[in-house]
């Protein structure tokens, strides 16, 4: 997808402009030595730059071109300017596209967070089995979404739904659910199936970081008399933050511009209630062919998931500082 | 580790019992997939709310869906498909990342960290 490649072309945070007038200066004082590593340097990279020049920066670029035209399917359109985006803010299925997406993966990411933390912690309690459970519980993960969703799709159906036999039968609902076909049901159904996808993902990462927390930490904590949740909350959590920002932030970054399982699951429906950017925008530019207006719809996520991404920088290079002065 | 201490049932409702829930939910859909994929077609379209709905299980499994699957589409070519591409675009990703994560780690060269960061950044 374009729109996620975005930064390529756009110049670097941090940094950069520090290192790009050192790297004027340098070009003109180098070394024979430092010329050919450079020359190899550049070899090794050229492979790399190419591909994500023309499979990232390119499509990017046309993108926003784009969107800045009338281009429909078979005609080359002409510049009009931002009237995509004015026709956009006014497009009421646009707007609950974005509150729906914002929703959904709020929603989605605190659900998963919670269910994986909770997870975690109990794996790694666990003495035996912790090996067959951790691969079984990747599988949602592992396998494509367009299948367990189509999986689920079967699964939440209003005629043949198994999750409605088995909720009755429990005794928790007295009629049938319709899950996918009213607008708020069909939302939150969406995100239950993100959260079922998601959660294996944020328990196996989570448990990771866990296992790296030394066990003496608890043991002095359990000295000074504090009770599981004072272990959680001043020691666990604490140090598992560094895990759960970056799995957060890979999570808000997938949920945000995901596609695939609105797509399968309800197609955007019903009347258009569930779309979320990616899906409505496929629809306009894709479905309908009015490209440069679903580039503009595409390109609308943009400004989120770039402060998605400078945030992750900014977090991760503050990371390596703190590294580096707790080292040691 | 903070391990769940003290008397059995504890360890059972705060271990056992949830992260087995955990599991079954997580698999379902997957036991599901697979009791449906060998469900006669007759069996499949019965309302959840008729009595003689089976959800967990088919008395009269069949193979006609896969049958159906090899016989009357292109499965077999779809699959190669896929091996194809999958094959073909992890060699292609690995040999270009491999090549540039040499230059970029042991390799000195000017703007090598706001190369190596603008690649980072087009991940997601």
């Amino acid at each position: 997808m374009a729109v996620l490649g975005q930064n390529a072309s756009s110049p670097p945070l941090s940094r950069s402009g520090f290192s790009f007038t050192v790297g004027i200066r340098r070009l003109r004082q180098a070394t024979a030595t430092e010329r050919r590593e450079w020359r190899f340097a550049l070899v090794l990279l050229m492979p790399a730059v190419l591909m994500i020049g023309t499979f990232v920066a390119y499509p990017f670029v046309r993108g926003i071109w784009l969107s800045l035209t009338d281009t429909v399917v078979g005609s080359e359109g002409d510049f009009v300017g931002l009237q995509n985006f004015a026709k956009l803010w006014n497009d009421s299925i646009f707007r609950r596209a974005a509150q729906n997406t914002v929703f959904y993966t709020a929603a989605a990411t605190c659900l998963k967070l919670t269910l994986g933390m909770l997870v975690a912690l109990m794996l790694n309690n666990l003495l035996g089995f912790k090996r067959i459970l951790r691969a079984s519980m990747l599988l949602p993960w592992i396998v494509p979404t367009v299948l367990s969703t189509l999986a689920w799709k079967w699964m939440l159906d209003p005629t043949f739904s198994i999750v409605n036999w088995l909720l009755f039968q429990l005794g928790l609902i007295r009629f049938r659910v319709d899950w996918l076909g009213g607008p708020v049901m069909a939302l939150w159904s969406v995100i239950l199936v993100n959260v079922w996808r998601g959660t294996p993902f944020f328990a196996i990462t989570l448990l990771a970081g866990l296992q790296t927390i030394s066990p003496e930490v608890y043991e002095a904590a359990s000295i000074d008399g504090a009770n599981a949740w004072q272990r959680f909350w001043t020691v666990t959590w604490p140090l598992l933050m560094p895990v759960t920002m970056v799995v957060m932030l890979f999570s808000v970054i997938q949920t945000f511009a995901d596609f695939q399982l609105v797509y399968i699951l309800t197609g955007g429906g019903p009347a258009n209630s569930t779309h979320l950017f990616a899906t409505y925008a496929y629809q306009i530019g894709v479905a309908t062919g009015k490209l440069g207006e679903g580039a503009a719809a595409s390109l609308a996520m943009f400004p989120v998931l770039f402060m998605v991404v400078l945030f992750q920088l900014w977090y991760i290079r503050r990371g390596e500082g703190g590294v580096t002065k707790r080292g040691a | 580790m903070a391990a769940v201490t003290g008397a059995w049932w504890k360890r059972w409702v705060f271990l056992y019992l949830p992260l087995g829930a955990f599991v079954i939910v997580t698999l379902f859909p997957f036991y599901y997939m697979a009791v449906t994929s060998i469900r006669p077609d007759r069996e499949m379209y019965i309302p959840w709310n008729r009595p003689n709905f089976a959800p967990f299980w088919t008395l009269k499994p069949t193979l006609e869906h896969f049958a159906l699957l090899f016989r009357e589409t292109l499965f077999l070519r779809w699959l190669l498909n896929t091996l194809i591409i999958s094959i073909l675009s992890t060699g292609i990703a690995l040999f270009c990342g491999l090549l540039a994560a040499y230059a970029l780690a042991r390799l000195r060269f000017p703007l090598g960290g706001t190369l190596g960061t603008s690649i980072f950044v087009t991940y997601p």
